[in-house]
C-alpha cells in the first residue's frame, strides 16, 4: 500500500540539488562511507538532511522479516543559498547490497563497491 | 516539526496583509502539547497530575501577538470532536479569512480530563483524524482558500484527504513540549526553517483495516498469514474467514 507520507519524508522553505552522480560509496572495516555533493539553489538558507538508506538482500523467506529499506546514517547540514557542500557519512553500517540516498524525491543508487 | 505537503508554497505563510481563520479543537488550548509523562511546566503547579498548564501561550494567542487579524473557532465542544461540529461558525470564521489554518489531532494528556484519545491506557480504534474532525477538514477544503493542517498527535494520524487536496499543506509538529507552540509558529511563518524528518510512515486510513497489527512486518497483506491455532475463535472471526480451506483476511479493526 503506497504511503501518504513515507518515513524520511520532509520539505524545506528552500530547493536543494544532489548531484548523484557524484555520490560515491566506499566500505572500509566500519561499513560505508557516503560523499554526495549538495547544493542549496533557493533563495532561502536552510538545513538540508541527507538520509542514507540501506536496501537489504532480501535472504530467507517467510516469515523471515526484512525491511524494504532501513535508515543507516543521515547528516545534517546548513547550506546559505547557493552554498554547495560535500555531505559525507561514514559508518552507514549494515549496506548489504544498495544504498539509496533521497532528499526529496532525489534518489542516488550507489552499487557497493 | 515536519512539512511533508505544501503546495504552490503556502507556506511559510505572510506576517502582514493576510486574515487567517485559526480552525481546530487544538488550537486554543495548551494541554496536549506536553503529552504524557509531563514535567511541570508552570509555577505553583499541583503535584501530581494534573499539572496547569495555564502559563503557555496557545497558538491563537501567538497568532494574535504578532499582530495578526484572527477569527478562532474550535468547531468542536471536546478535543476529539466525538459530537457534530458547529459548521456553522467554522464557516462563519473561515468567510472573511484569507488562510484557513487547521489545529487539529489528537489530545494526549498525563490525566485524562476527557477527550484523550492517546497516553497511558488510551488507544484509538483508527489511524483516521479522531472523532469528527475530518468534517472540519471537509469544510476547509472546500472553501478552496489555501489551509495548513497542523496535526498534532502522539501516534501516526492520516488525513487521505489532505494528500489529494492541491490547496492543503501539511505539518506534523508532534509535542514539542512547553515551546512547542512557538516553534510551529516559527515555522509556519519561516522565522525557523523547515527541515525535519518523518520519523514514521504515514498510511492511508485504509491501512489501519487492512494490516494485522500482529504481523511484526506492519505490511498489508492480501492474506491473513497468522496460524489459525493461536488464534482466539473471537480473534479469528474478527479478523479472518475461512474460504476453501484457506484463510484469508477480510475488513478488520484493533
Amino acid at each position: 500500500m503506497t504511503p501518504l507520507y513515507e518515513f524520511g519524508a520532509g520539505l524545506s522553505y528552500t530547493s536543494f540539488e544532489m548531484a548523484s552522480t557524484a555520490a560515491t560509496v566506499a566500505l572500509d572495516a566500519s561499513g560505508a562511507q557516503v560523499c554526495v555533493d549538495v547544493t542549496n539553489s533557493g533563495a532561502t538558507a536552510s538545513p538540508v538532511v541527507i538520509t542514507v538508506f540501506a536496501v537489504p538482500n532480501k535472504l530467507g523467506a517467510p516469515p523471515t522479516i526484512v525491511p524494504n529499506r532501513k535508515l543507516v546514517a543521515f547528516d545534517r547540514t546548513q547550506l546559505s543559498p547557493k552554498e554547495q557542500t560535500k555531505v559525507s557519512i561514514a559508518n552507514a553500517r549494515n549496506c548489504r547490497h544498495l544504498l539509496t540516498i533521497a532528499y526529496a524525491g532525489l534518489v542516488a543508487r550507489c552499487a557497493l563497491i | 516539526m515536519v512539512v511533508v505537503q505544501n503546495p504552490g508554497s503556502i507556506l511559510p505563510l505572510k506576517s502582514q496583509g493576510v486574515k487567517y481563520a485559526l480552525i481546530g479543537p487544538l488550537a486554543n488550548i495548551t494541554d496536549p502539547f506536553l503529552g504524557d509523562y509531563r514535567p511541570a511546566a508552570c509555577p505553583n503547579t499541583s503535584q501530581p497530575a494534573p499539572q496547569s498548564t495555564s502559563c503557555l501561550p496557545t497558538l491563537v494567542e501567538l497568532f494574535a501577538a504578532k499582530g495578526l487579524d484572527v477569527a478562532f473557532t474550535s468547531g468542536c465542544a471536546d478535543p476529539p470532536c466525538s459530537s457534530a461540529p458547529d459548521l456553522a461558525s467554522v464557516s462563519s470564521a473561515m468567510a472573511g479569512a484569507d488562510v484557513v489554518v487547521l489545529v487539529i489531532g489528537e489530545k494526549v494528556t498525563d490525566h485524562d480530563s476527557g477527550g484523550n484519545t492517546g497516553g497511558e491506557g488510551k488507544d484509538r480504534d483508527s489511524i483516521g483524524l479522531p472523532g469528527k474532525q475530518a468534517e472540519l477538514v471537509a469544510a476547509a477544503l472546500a472553501t478552496k482558500k489555501p489551509v495548513v493542517a497542523v496535526i498534532i498527535s502522539g501516534g501516526s494520524v492520516s488525513v487521505d484527504s489532505l494528500k489529494s487536496a492541491s490547496n492543503a499543506a501539511v505539518v506534523y509538529p508532534g509535542y514539542g513540549g512547553e515551546t512547542g507552540q512557538n516553534a510551529i509558529v516559527d515555522v509556519l511563518f519561516g522565522d525557523a526553517p523547515a527541515s525535519g524528518r518523518l520519523a514514521h510512515t504515514v498510511y492511508p486510513e485504509s491501512w489501519g483495516n487492512a494490516t494485522l497489527m500482529a504481523d511484526m512486518s506492519f505490511q498489508a497483506r492480501p492474506r491473513c498469514h497468522l496460524t489459525l491455532l493461536v488464534l482466539p475463535t473471537e480473534f479469528l472471526n474478527h479478523r479472518c474467514r475461512v474460504v476453501r480451506g484457506e484463510v484469508t483476511s477480510t475488513s478488520y479493526r484493533l
